[in-house]
């Protein structure tokens, strides 16, 4: 089997390999939990079936070079949705995986709003340069964008995998294969993008490596969604695991702070039942120091 | 396992670094400089308004 016809029969089984996933994750009723997963897969599907149809027929339809123009659209259409919802299924699986950990979830998606706002910056900055089209431009956009999802997509799987205990997971979690998954497909989309300047046409050995790797993600989502999950462990931390102080921290992060009245208040800033509590308050305590005054006078 | 697993993340994330670290290759007027994709499809790098190369076959 010749490199061509090897990527051709990678490209048929990607739709297929979709679905098989979908169909897992669906029957594994844990759809809500990964619903962005789901619309990716769908996605994917829809826009793998398409895409094969315009490449086996956009010739006899609409001609070769019409054809070409439809399937560019088409395909970077396609790969814009794609990337925001890899995007939603990072930020969702970091939400997943932090979920016993609040204040740190929090924080974590702070610091990643934060990152995302500057790499869009970044991109938008780094797209433009002379006698550059629209086009260009937008395309330009798009893939310095796609690497810095693959670059935050390797580093969530690095943490999850490093941080699975402290979280109550294993490597037989969900949350793991698909991050595992996506991780592979980020590598591999990296790889490719390195490569790229060398091709010379839309075929090539690094497509079908390419392809592959992705064909064996979507079978390691497949197979994490087909096998039973073990339930999440209930996590005990140290007391001086920081973790849990770092959580501790990041929980009041933000809560905005009380205030205090350093040079006395004047009585009308208080309401008459704070006057009456504060004064029966005093009495109290004006009986208490006499009745202790007495008792010390007596002995 | 749980060695393997850790070892195979790494490697993954050092390929992935590595791959990163190679600025990606201009756009010129014919072709268009993308990053690579997960998707299966064939990557379309050239510019529409010059699609000889890569026109349908």
């Amino acid at each position: 089997m010749t490199t061509v016809e090897l990527t051709q029969v990678l490209e048929y089984a990607e739709p297929l390999s979709c679905l098989v996933a979908l169909a897992f994750l669906l029957r594994s009723s844990t759809a809500k939990q990964f619903r962005f997963l789901v619309a990716l897969l769908a996605t994917r599907s829809f826009a793998s079936g398409v895409g094969l149809l315009i490449l086996k027929f956009g010739r006899h339809l609409f001609g070769a070079l019409f054809g070409y123009e439809i399937y560019f659209y088409f395909y970077w259409s396609m790969f814009a949705v794609e990337a925001i919802l890899m995007l939603a299924v990072i930020c969702s699986m970091y939400r997943l995986a932090m979920a016993p950990l609040k204040g740190l979830q929090n924080l974590g998606m702070l610091i990643f709003s934060w990152v995302g706002g500057i790499s869009v910056l970044l991109a938008l900055g780094l797209s433009a340069a002379p006698h550059v089209t629209a086009t260009h431009y937008i395309l330009n956009f798009v893939s310095q964008m796609q690497r810095t999802q693959s670059i935050l997509i390797l580093c969530l799987l690095l943490f999850v995998c490093f941080a699975i205990r402290p979280m109550g997971l294993s490597y037989r979690s969900r949350i793991f294969g698909v991050s595992l998954g996506l991780g592979m497909m980020a590598t591999a989309s990296l790889v490719q993008s390195a490569w790229i300047g060398h091709v010379k046409w839309m075929r090539g050995s690094m497509t079908t490596i390419n392809d592959a790797v992705c064909c064996l993600a979507l079978a390691v989502w497949a197979v994490y969604f087909a096998l039973p999950e073990p339930k999440r462990r209930i996590i005990t931390l140290p007391t001086t695991s920081p973790f849990l102080r770092w959580n501790q921290i990041s929980e009041v992060l933000g809560d905005s702070p009380g205030h205090v009245a350093i040079a006395g208040l004047p009585p009308e800033m208080l309401a008459p039942a704070e006057i009456e509590v504060m004064r029966r308050a005093s009495l109290k305590m004006q009986f208490t120091w006499d009745k202790e005054s007495h008792a010390v006078q007596s002995n | 396992m749980k060695n393997i697993i850790r070892a195979f993340v790494v490697v993954l994330a050092l390929t992935g670094a590595a791959a990163a670290t190679r600025p990606a290759a201009p756009a010129t007027a014919k072709t268009i400089a993308a990053s690579g994709h997960s998707n299966l499809l064939p990557l379309p790098v050239c510019d529409p308004n010059d699609a000889a190369p890569c026109a349908l076959r």
